[in-house]
Protein backbone atom coordinates (compact mmCIF):
# COMPACT_ATOMS: atom_id res chain seq x y z
CA UNK A 1 0.00 0.00 0.00
CA UNK A 2 1.65 3.39 -1.16
CA UNK A 3 0.28 6.84 -0.26
CA UNK A 4 0.87 10.59 0.57
CA UNK A 5 -0.02 12.41 3.65
CA UNK A 6 0.65 16.37 4.31
CA UNK A 7 1.01 17.42 7.79
CA UNK A 8 2.01 21.57 8.16
CA UNK A 9 2.70 21.66 4.20
CA UNK A 10 4.96 18.91 4.85
CA UNK A 11 5.08 15.87 2.20
CA UNK A 12 5.12 12.35 3.64
CA UNK A 13 5.49 8.94 1.16
CA UNK A 14 3.98 6.55 2.93
CA UNK A 15 4.57 2.50 1.87
CA UNK A 16 3.11 0.09 4.00
CA UNK A 17 3.69 -3.99 3.90
CA UNK A 18 2.65 -7.20 5.97
CA UNK A 19 6.16 -9.04 6.24
CA UNK A 20 4.14 -12.05 8.02
CA UNK A 21 1.04 -12.12 10.06
CA UNK A 22 0.88 -9.50 12.90
CA UNK A 23 4.48 -8.13 11.56
CA UNK A 24 4.52 -5.26 9.60
CA UNK A 25 6.62 -2.40 7.76
CA UNK A 26 5.73 1.22 7.36
CA UNK A 27 8.56 3.29 5.28
CA UNK A 28 8.03 7.16 5.72
CA UNK A 29 10.09 9.15 3.34
CA UNK A 30 12.73 6.13 3.52
CA UNK A 31 12.92 5.68 7.12
CA UNK A 32 11.61 1.95 8.04
CA UNK A 33 9.87 1.07 10.80
CA UNK A 34 8.86 -2.68 12.11
CA UNK A 35 6.02 -3.05 14.08
CA UNK A 36 5.30 -6.79 15.55
CA UNK A 37 2.27 -8.04 18.04
CA UNK A 38 4.75 -8.95 21.18
CA UNK A 39 2.04 -11.60 22.62
CA UNK A 40 2.12 -12.88 19.35
CA UNK A 41 6.07 -13.27 18.95
CA UNK A 42 5.95 -14.87 22.44
CA UNK A 43 2.95 -17.19 21.67
CA UNK A 44 5.69 -18.34 18.69
CA UNK A 45 8.87 -18.54 20.72
CA UNK A 46 7.31 -21.54 22.86
CA UNK A 47 8.90 -24.38 25.22
CA UNK A 48 12.07 -23.56 27.40
CA UNK A 49 12.70 -21.01 25.15
CA UNK A 50 8.91 -18.88 25.58
CA UNK A 51 9.84 -19.11 29.48
CA UNK A 52 12.68 -17.53 29.48
CA UNK A 53 11.97 -15.14 27.10
CA UNK A 54 8.39 -14.68 29.66
CA UNK A 55 11.20 -14.25 32.49
CA UNK A 56 13.68 -11.64 30.88
CA UNK A 57 11.05 -9.88 28.92
CA UNK A 58 8.36 -9.15 30.69
CA UNK A 59 8.52 -9.03 34.54
CA UNK A 60 7.63 -5.66 35.30
CA UNK A 61 8.80 -3.55 38.06
CA UNK A 62 5.36 -1.56 38.87
CA UNK A 63 6.30 1.83 40.60
CA UNK A 64 4.17 3.81 43.12
CA UNK A 65 2.83 6.79 40.42
CA UNK A 66 1.55 9.10 42.85
CA UNK A 67 2.79 9.51 46.72
CA UNK A 68 0.11 9.38 49.22
CA UNK A 69 -1.46 6.36 51.69
CA UNK A 70 -1.70 3.24 49.96
CA UNK A 71 -5.40 2.61 51.02
CA UNK A 72 -6.11 -0.55 49.34
CA UNK A 73 -4.07 -3.09 48.11
CA UNK A 74 -6.81 -5.59 45.49
CA UNK A 75 -4.16 -8.69 44.47
CA UNK A 76 -2.22 -11.28 46.99
CA UNK A 77 1.13 -12.42 45.92
CA UNK A 78 0.63 -15.46 43.09
CA UNK A 79 -2.60 -13.64 41.96
CA UNK A 80 -2.72 -13.92 38.26
CA UNK A 81 -3.89 -10.46 36.96
CA UNK A 82 -5.31 -9.33 33.33
CA UNK A 83 -3.92 -6.11 32.07
CA UNK A 84 -6.20 -3.16 33.29
CA UNK A 85 -7.12 -4.93 36.33
CA UNK A 86 -7.13 -2.77 39.74
CA UNK A 87 -3.79 -2.81 41.39
CA UNK A 88 -4.83 -0.84 44.21
CA UNK A 89 -5.66 3.16 45.51
CA UNK A 90 -3.24 5.34 46.98
CA UNK A 91 -5.06 8.43 48.63
CA UNK A 92 -3.69 11.51 49.16
CA UNK A 93 -5.06 15.20 49.22
CA UNK A 94 -8.59 14.01 48.86
CA UNK A 95 -8.59 11.93 45.56
CA UNK A 96 -8.30 8.45 45.24
CA UNK A 97 -6.32 7.28 42.34
CA UNK A 98 -6.41 4.05 41.33
CA UNK A 99 -3.72 1.88 40.30
CA UNK A 100 -4.23 -0.28 36.99
CA UNK A 101 -1.56 -3.11 35.76
CA UNK A 102 -0.33 -2.33 32.49
CA UNK A 103 0.08 -5.95 31.79
CA UNK A 104 -1.09 -9.56 32.02
CA UNK A 105 1.27 -11.98 34.18
CA UNK A 106 1.38 -13.18 37.97
CA UNK A 107 2.14 -11.09 40.90
CA UNK A 108 5.59 -11.91 42.05
CA UNK A 109 5.94 -9.86 44.93
CA UNK A 110 4.16 -6.98 47.05
CA UNK A 111 6.80 -4.63 48.40
CA UNK A 112 4.35 -2.39 50.24
CA UNK A 113 1.36 -2.87 52.50
CA UNK A 114 -2.03 -1.01 52.98
CA UNK A 115 -1.74 1.66 55.11
CA UNK A 116 1.84 2.59 54.23
CA UNK A 117 2.52 6.21 52.98
CA UNK A 118 4.23 5.77 49.71
CA UNK A 119 6.38 8.13 47.22
CA UNK A 120 6.14 8.32 43.86
CA UNK A 121 9.10 5.66 42.64
CA UNK A 122 9.17 3.84 45.43
CA UNK A 123 8.87 0.08 44.23
CA UNK A 124 5.54 -1.38 44.43
CA UNK A 125 4.47 -4.73 42.72
CA UNK A 126 6.54 -7.07 40.78
CA UNK A 127 4.19 -8.76 37.66
CA UNK A 128 6.48 -11.91 36.33
CA UNK B 1 -18.12 21.21 27.21
CA UNK B 2 -20.39 18.42 27.11
CA UNK B 3 -22.50 18.14 30.23
CA UNK B 4 -25.23 15.08 30.95
CA UNK B 5 -28.15 16.40 33.28
CA UNK B 6 -30.04 13.77 35.06
CA UNK B 7 -32.96 13.94 37.77
CA UNK B 8 -31.62 11.64 40.15
CA UNK B 9 -28.22 9.31 39.84
CA UNK B 10 -26.99 7.09 43.02
CA UNK B 11 -23.53 8.94 42.87
CA UNK B 12 -22.30 11.58 39.81
CA UNK B 13 -18.70 10.07 40.27
CA UNK B 14 -19.70 6.37 39.97
CA UNK B 15 -21.76 7.20 36.75
CA UNK B 16 -18.60 9.35 35.51
CA UNK B 17 -16.33 6.27 35.93
CA UNK B 18 -18.11 4.17 33.90
CA UNK B 19 -18.02 6.80 30.83
CA UNK B 20 -15.16 5.13 28.77
CA UNK B 21 -13.25 7.43 26.10
CA UNK B 22 -14.25 10.57 27.16
CA UNK B 23 -12.09 12.66 24.97
CA UNK B 24 -13.69 16.59 25.81
CA UNK B 25 -14.80 17.98 28.91
CA UNK B 26 -17.88 16.06 30.45
CA UNK B 27 -19.98 17.03 33.41
CA UNK B 28 -22.05 14.42 34.97
CA UNK B 29 -24.73 16.82 36.96
CA UNK B 30 -27.68 15.49 39.27
CA UNK B 31 -30.34 16.82 40.59
CA UNK B 32 -30.31 14.77 43.75
CA UNK B 33 -27.79 11.49 44.95
CA UNK B 34 -29.19 8.70 46.20
CA UNK B 35 -25.75 7.70 47.47
CA UNK B 36 -23.65 10.37 47.23
CA UNK B 37 -20.22 10.28 48.98
CA UNK B 38 -17.09 11.99 49.74
CA UNK B 39 -13.48 11.02 51.08
CA UNK B 40 -13.16 7.39 52.67
CA UNK B 41 -16.95 6.55 51.18
CA UNK B 42 -19.11 8.45 53.87
CA UNK B 43 -22.24 9.88 52.75
CA UNK B 44 -22.91 13.19 51.30
CA UNK B 45 -26.44 14.95 51.69
CA UNK B 46 -27.53 15.08 48.36
CA UNK B 47 -31.23 16.04 48.88
CA UNK B 48 -32.86 18.26 46.05
CA UNK B 49 -32.19 21.95 45.94
CA UNK B 50 -28.35 21.40 46.24
CA UNK B 51 -25.73 21.35 43.28
CA UNK B 52 -23.85 17.55 42.34
CA UNK B 53 -21.48 16.68 39.69
CA UNK B 54 -18.98 15.52 38.47
CA UNK B 55 -16.19 16.70 35.71
CA UNK B 56 -14.46 14.26 33.70
CA UNK B 57 -11.09 16.24 32.40
CA UNK B 58 -9.41 13.95 29.20
CA UNK B 59 -5.40 14.78 29.03
CA UNK B 60 -4.33 15.28 32.41
CA UNK B 61 -0.15 14.25 33.73
CA UNK B 62 0.37 12.73 36.65
CA UNK B 63 2.18 15.77 38.01
CA UNK B 64 -1.45 17.87 37.56
CA UNK B 65 -3.70 15.80 39.84
CA UNK B 66 -2.24 17.11 42.73
CA UNK B 67 -2.39 20.97 41.65
CA UNK B 68 -6.41 20.59 40.33
CA UNK B 69 -7.25 19.49 43.46
CA UNK B 70 -6.23 22.68 44.75
CA UNK B 71 -7.47 24.59 42.06
CA UNK B 72 -10.84 23.14 41.93
CA UNK B 73 -11.31 24.94 45.47
CA UNK B 74 -10.14 28.01 44.34
CA UNK B 75 -12.41 27.82 40.98
CA UNK B 76 -15.45 27.46 43.97
CA UNK B 77 -14.08 30.25 45.80
CA UNK B 78 -14.44 32.21 42.67
CA UNK B 79 -17.75 31.39 41.79
CA UNK B 80 -19.20 32.04 45.24
CA UNK B 81 -17.40 35.43 45.06
CA UNK B 82 -19.24 36.22 42.38
CA UNK B 83 -22.97 35.59 43.45
CA UNK B 84 -21.64 37.75 46.83
CA UNK B 85 -20.90 34.72 48.73
CA UNK B 86 -17.41 35.15 50.61
CA UNK B 87 -16.10 31.72 51.16
CA UNK B 88 -12.64 29.77 52.53
CA UNK B 89 -10.60 26.74 51.98
CA UNK B 90 -10.26 24.10 54.26
CA UNK B 91 -7.04 22.24 53.03
CA UNK B 92 -7.21 20.51 50.98
CA UNK B 93 -10.22 21.67 49.46
CA UNK B 94 -12.81 22.04 51.69
CA UNK B 95 -15.06 24.85 51.17
CA UNK B 96 -16.68 26.85 54.52
CA UNK B 97 -18.49 30.11 54.84
CA UNK B 98 -18.55 31.85 57.89
CA UNK B 99 -21.76 31.00 60.76
CA UNK B 100 -20.96 31.19 64.55
CA UNK B 101 -17.59 29.94 63.35
CA UNK B 102 -17.21 28.32 60.03
CA UNK B 103 -19.52 25.34 58.40
CA UNK B 104 -19.10 23.93 55.26
CA UNK B 105 -20.86 24.59 52.32
CA UNK B 106 -18.86 22.52 49.54
CA UNK B 107 -17.16 19.34 49.24
CA UNK B 108 -14.51 17.95 46.58
CA UNK B 109 -13.25 14.52 46.07
CA UNK B 110 -11.48 13.39 42.78
CA UNK B 111 -11.26 9.65 41.19
CA UNK B 112 -8.09 9.76 38.79
CA UNK B 113 -7.30 5.99 37.47
CA UNK B 114 -3.64 6.15 36.55
CA UNK B 115 -2.49 3.36 34.01
CA UNK B 116 2.08 3.34 33.99
CA UNK B 117 2.59 6.62 33.45
CA UNK B 118 -0.55 8.15 32.24
CA UNK B 119 -3.52 9.21 33.86
CA UNK B 120 -6.44 7.29 31.97
CA UNK B 121 -8.95 9.06 33.64
CA UNK B 122 -9.71 12.21 35.86
CA UNK B 123 -13.21 12.80 37.76
CA UNK B 124 -13.63 15.85 40.26
CA UNK B 125 -16.87 15.60 41.56
CA UNK B 126 -18.09 18.82 43.81
CA UNK B 127 -20.87 18.63 45.67
CA UNK B 128 -22.23 22.15 46.68
CA UNK B 129 -24.93 23.23 49.18
CA UNK B 130 -26.56 25.91 47.22
CA UNK B 131 -30.91 25.64 47.89
CA UNK B 132 -30.97 23.65 50.60
CA UNK B 133 -33.70 24.60 53.29
CA UNK B 134 -32.43 22.04 56.26
CA UNK B 135 -30.24 19.73 57.36
CA UNK B 136 -30.24 16.73 59.21
CA UNK B 137 -29.43 17.21 62.76
CA UNK B 138 -25.98 15.54 63.21
CA UNK B 139 -25.00 17.64 59.93
CA UNK B 140 -26.72 21.13 61.32
CA UNK B 141 -23.68 21.84 63.53
CA UNK B 142 -21.28 21.71 60.87
CA UNK B 143 -22.76 22.20 57.35
CA UNK B 144 -24.74 25.10 55.58
CA UNK B 145 -26.00 26.21 52.39
CA UNK B 146 -26.15 29.56 50.44
CA UNK B 147 -29.68 29.94 51.03
CA UNK B 148 -29.89 28.96 54.47
CA UNK B 149 -26.57 31.25 55.32
CA UNK B 150 -27.25 34.32 52.77
CA UNK B 151 -30.78 33.95 52.36
CA UNK B 152 -30.38 33.97 48.75
CA UNK B 153 -31.62 31.43 46.02
CA UNK B 154 -29.19 30.47 43.32
CA UNK B 155 -29.39 29.36 39.57
CA UNK B 156 -27.81 26.02 40.05
CA UNK B 157 -26.63 25.56 35.93
CA UNK B 158 -25.34 29.16 36.02
CA UNK B 159 -23.17 27.95 39.58
CA UNK B 160 -21.84 24.86 37.63
CA UNK B 161 -21.00 26.71 34.81
CA UNK B 162 -18.97 29.02 36.38
CA UNK B 163 -17.13 26.51 38.42
CA UNK B 164 -16.41 24.68 35.14
CA UNK B 165 -15.31 28.25 33.48
CA UNK B 166 -13.51 28.76 36.50
CA UNK B 167 -11.21 25.63 36.31
CA UNK B 168 -10.50 25.90 32.54
CA UNK B 169 -9.26 29.48 33.14
CA UNK B 170 -7.50 28.53 36.50
CA UNK B 171 -5.64 25.64 34.29
CA UNK B 172 -4.08 28.24 31.66
CA UNK B 173 -2.49 30.66 34.63
CA UNK B 174 0.70 30.96 35.67
CA UNK B 175 0.62 27.92 38.75
CA UNK B 176 2.64 30.08 41.57
CA UNK B 177 -0.39 32.91 41.24
CA UNK B 178 -3.19 30.13 41.76
CA UNK B 179 -1.21 28.73 44.51
CA UNK B 180 -0.82 32.25 46.00
CA UNK B 181 -4.49 32.88 45.66
CA UNK B 182 -5.35 29.51 47.11
CA UNK B 183 -2.97 30.34 50.33
CA UNK B 184 -4.84 33.85 51.10
CA UNK B 185 -8.58 31.90 50.99
CA UNK B 186 -6.89 29.29 53.38
CA UNK B 187 -8.18 29.46 56.82
CA UNK B 188 -6.36 26.93 59.78
CA UNK B 189 -8.94 25.24 61.67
Amino acid sequence: MKFEIRIKNKKYQIEMFELKKDKIKIRVNQKEFVFEDREEKEARAGGRNRGFFKKQQRAKDIKIPIGGVLSKIFVEENDTIKKNQKLAVISAMKMENEVLSPITGKIEKIKAKEGDRVFEGDDFIIIA
Amino acid sequence: MKILSFDKLPSTNQYAKKLKDVKEWTVVWAKEQERGYGKEKRCWYSPKGGLYFSIIIPDLKIKDLEFLTLACAVAVCRALKKIGVKSFIKHPNDILVEENGFKKICGILSENVILSKRVKSAIIGIGLDTNIDVFPRDLNQIATSIKKSFSICVENEKILNSICNQIKSILKQERKKVLEEYNLLKVNL
